[in-house]
């Protein structure tokens, strides 16, 4: 029985995807986990693996093509296996057929992965030029030119129709006229970038938000991370404070329920598993792949895993299942070493956020006198719909007590 | 059914609507009050380039010995070169007559005005009335030259720029009033007949139809070839004094000089032939000068009349009236035609040639372009070297940010040939780059081109590469 291959869902918001290029051809044989094409959502792009072995028996719809979450967009099985194709898709494969008949006197020019260029676009010489100083990606601009080439006047509407309804939707200030002669370079809001913006000012308007901020003393925890990391097994990554927080707050998530829960309408989910987002920056932004049942998983265990989806997310290799049933999320600037303190917006639908901060040496009172210690700040962002101003006091005075004991906190 | 489709006037911009018309399947009838042709075959662009080949020819000949041709000094026979002019006039003008017949256009000879919006009478020259009707109308009637209001502008002797034409004597001495086109092509055509040419121009040559760089070249051969060019300079009044006519000019420095002369050729400017088409009683909207004004489909202000060519104050020149003339004729039979070239060849047929398409220099920076500019001159081509004609250069402008052709300027041989290349690469939006990448033969003038576009990022081949 051949097995489908269809479009991912990655992401709570994600209805379609785009397909941008197909590495493997029908015919090919695939193992399973084998990249097999490259799609591209609002959000993300993201590398599409082999969900079993077998031979890449059909391809159904081609590059460029924008399907709904759950399509399929392929099948693999047995080489020669006879296959049963919903007849919906099969008549649109036919239109498909004539279609390319049509065009296969143009030369294939061949696909490159980058989201701009993965077709060949007519498009003048000139305005190409214009469009690529600006960093206008021109691949959905309609041409007016002769053989619905594009030209350097589309290019310009193109760029004015966007700031109209950028302008329509969002009254802007006048700018000063000094203001409006200064030079600048563009970079479009669009994709990840926007899709950032928008869920970022959802979620402002969304919850009613309150930060709590603490500096804790962190000096045991930085001891405990060196002498683990002084004796790793061969098949432990070195551990990082964000691993150590993880853990410490999945185990507080445990002793205060009602931090890791979520809104939904007139209930509120308090939710039975601890899964812990955690940011990941990004060039162009940033995505929060989720750490299944932290508060089961050892420390050696979250610290791969944070890794490795680290290195997903920055080689767009993130899954469906990466991106799903965040709890709680932890967002960790230390490593800029430049904030002490900041005000972390809550990853919807969760009710709350922890921010980690820098650490550094400070001058802190211990037994009325003053000592040096290593300390760091947190800052707890919550939806005050759903945690009130006590409770959220209480939740960090949990993990400042579990600080107090890193070791006993982390491994018991 | 079949529109029918009433084109008025049948120069170059009418009688290619009505072709084109016909060859879309509408019914059309051509009024003409003239001569098919207009005034570009009869009065115009034809007669000037072709008295201008015999000027071309007699300079040629005086020059021969340069060559190793000897041939003594030529004379000129004016008769011969009306006789010529007139020959290829009618061969030309009974040609389109010939195509406009087999195309199934209908021609009728007279006068017309407008009688209501739908219909227009016309009256031939034996006094005959005939009321045409029609579906839709093109007015394509174009422009007359015109005279400055100075004092003696009415004299025997003064002549507008088509006028000259009926001139069936060589003139010893003429005074040129104008420093465009016309003016400079007319002024270089009498001068190689033999006759004293003085030109008096209120600023500079070709203000308005060249790049100055271009402009200066010009008036520096002209000049040494032997024309009297006057810049900055006005006519006064014109008198007549025994067989003479005195021209006074104020000069740049206000002094007043008196030029005595056979005739005075005018070629100041031009005015829409609107006044008397009954356009007021229709409710068609001219502008203060008569032009009737048009949108980018050619469509005036009232449904079913369209206005092509110079009669819409638009660029006034034989190609752009032809192309919309087509446009219009497009739009009325129900395909969707807009006048959106980005450029246009503008050509002076002196010697040298100016081929001119898209920006001048000051235009380009005006219109805020930081731009790049490649020259490369004549001399230093081999096939301008071996014809003996290497005054000039190609002059390219392009964006220094994208790298696309904005302005495309030769003067030199076969200028109005060159600015072809231009013309193609800036209607299509092309860059420096896909002019230097295609090859151009040698030895051939058009490598100039190529080179001018190299030269513009400073990797000139054939010399050397200033900065």
């Amino acid at each position: 029985m051949a097995v489908e291959l269809v479009m991912p869902k990655l992401g709570l918001s994600m209805t379609k995807g785009k397909i941008v290029k197909w590495f493997k051809k029908e015919g090919d044989l695939l193992k399973k986990g084998d990249e097999v094409l490259l799609i591209e959502t609002e959000k993300l792009t993201n590398i599409i693996e082999a969900p079993a072995n077998g031979v890449l028996l059909k391809i159904l719809y081609g590059e460029g093509e924008v399907k709904p979450i759950r399509a399929p967009l392929a099948y693999i099985g047995e080489p020669g296996e006879q296959l049963q194709i919903p007849v919906e898709i099969q008549s649109v494969m036919v239109e498909r057929k004539a279609a390319a008949a049509e065009e296969a006197e143009e030369p294939a020019v061949p696909a490159q992965a980058e989201t701009a260029k993965f077709s060949r676009i007519k498009i003048t010489p000139a305005a190409k030029n214009y469009a690529e100083k600006r960093n206008i990606n021109y691949s959905n601009i309609k041409g007016t030119g002769p053989d619905g080439r594009i030209t350097k006047e589309d290019i310009i509407a193109y760029c004015e129709a966007k700031e109209e309804t950028a302008a329509a939707v969002q009254p802007t200030a006048q700018l000063p006229a000094a203001e409006q002669e200064k030079e600048f370079d563009t970079m479009p809001y669009a994709g990840m970038r926007k899709a950032i913006g928008d869920n970022m000012s959802l979620s402002w308007s969304v919850a009613p938000r309150v930060t709590k901020n603490v500096q804790v003393d962190v000096t045991e925890l930085l001891e405990l991370r060196a002498r683990l990391n002084d004796n790793l097994r061969e098949d432990q990554v070195k551990l990082t404070i964000n691993d150590l927080m993880t853990k410490i707050v999945a185990r507080a998530l445990k002793r205060m329920p009602i931090i890791n829960s979520s809104l939904d309408g007139d209930i509120i989910k308090l939710y039975k598993t601890v899964n812990i987002s955690t940011a990941v920056a990004l060039d162009n932004g940033l995505v929060a792949p989720v750490v299944k049942n932290a508060d089961k998983k050892d420390v050696f265990t979250i610290s791969k895993e944070i890794k490795d989806l680290s290195n997903k997310a920055k080689t767009g290799s993130l899954q469906e299942n990466d991106m799903e049933g965040g709890t709680f999320t932890v967002s960790n600037i230390g490593s800029y070493d430049s904030v002490d303190f900041f005000s972390p917006i809550i990853n919807q639908p969760e009710s709350a956020i922890l921010g980690v901060c820098r650490t550094k040496k400070a001058p802190v009172v211990v037994n009325d006198e003053i000592v040096i210690r290593s300390v760091m700040g947190l800052s707890l962002t919550y939806d005050h719909r759903v945690i009130d101003g006590a409770t959220a006091a209480q939740f960090l005075a949990v993990i400042i007590e579990l600080l107090k004991n890193p070791a006993r906190s982390i491994f018991e | 059914m079949t529109k029918k489709i009433v084109i008025i006037g049948g120069g170059p911009g009418g009688y290619v609507a009505a072709l084109r018309a016909a060859q879309l399947g509408g019914s059309v009838v051509l009024i003409e009050e003239r001569d098919i042709g207009g005034v570009c075959l009869n009065r115009g662009c034809i007669p000037t380039k072709t008295m201008l080949k015999s000027a071309h020819v007699c300079d040629l000949v005086k020059g021969a010995a340069d060559f190793g041709i000897i041939t003594g000094e030529p004379d000129v026979d004016f008769q011969q070169i009306l006789i010529r002019k007139d020959e290829v006039v009618k061969q030309l003008t009974e040609g389109v007559s010939y195509v406009l017949n087999l195309a199934g256009v209908e021609v009728i000879y007279g006068k017309a005005v407008f009688t209501g919006s739908k219909e227009i009478s016309v009256t031939g020259n034996d006094g005959m009335v005939i009321i045409v009707t029609g579906d839709e109308f093109v007015i394509a009637t174009g422009t007359r030259p015109v005279l400055p209001s100075v004092p003696g502008m009415e004299l025997a002797g003064v002549l507008a720029s088509e006028e000259i034409f009926e001139l069936k004597e060589k003139p010893k001495r003429l005074v040129v009033f104008g420093g465009g086109v016309i003016a400079v092509e007319f002024a270089s055509m009498y001068h190689s007949f033999g006759t004293h040419v003085t030109m008096v121009v209120r600023s500079r040559l070709l203000r308005t139809s060249a790049d100055k760089e271009l402009s200066d070249i010009l008036t520096e051969e002209m000049e040494t070839k032997g024309v009297d060019i006057l810049l900055g300079s006005n006519i006064q009044e014109v008198r007549k004094v025994s067989e003479d006519l005195i021209v006074a000019v104020k000069r740049k420095n206000g002094i007043v000089t008196e030029i005595p002369c056979d005739y005075l050729l005018v070629c100041l400017g031009r005015e829409a032939n609107t006044k008397d088409l009954g356009l007021d009683k229709i409710g068609v909207e001219t502008d203060e000068y008569g032009y009737i004004s048009v949108d980018n489909r050619m469509k005036t202000n009232i449904d079913g009349i369209y206005a092509i060519g110079d009669v819409n104050g638009g660029v006034q020149l034989a190609h752009i009236a032809s192309r919309e003339g087509e446009i219009a004729v497009e739009n009325i039979l129900g395909h969707d035609a807009k006048a959106n070239y980005k450029a246009w060849p503008n050509c002076i047929f002196t010697t040298p040639e100016i081929g001119s398409a898209g920006m001048t220099e000051e235009e380009a920076v005006e219109a805020g372009y930081k731009i790049k500019v490649g020259r490369f001159p004549f001399s230093a081509n081999g096939k301008a070297l071996a014809e003996g004609e290497y005054i000039g250069l190609v002059k390219i402008i392009a964006d220094d940010e994208t790298n696309e052709i904005l302005g495309f300027h030769v003067i030199g041989p076969q200028a109005s040939v060159l600015v072809a290349e231009g013309t193609l690469a800036m209607e299509n939006e092309l860059t420096l780059a896909e002019v230097t990448k295609t090859i151009h033969a040698h030895p051939t003038l058009s490598e100039a081109v190529a080179e001018a576009a190299l030269a513009a990022n400073n990797i000139a081949l054939h010399i050397p590469n200033i900065k």
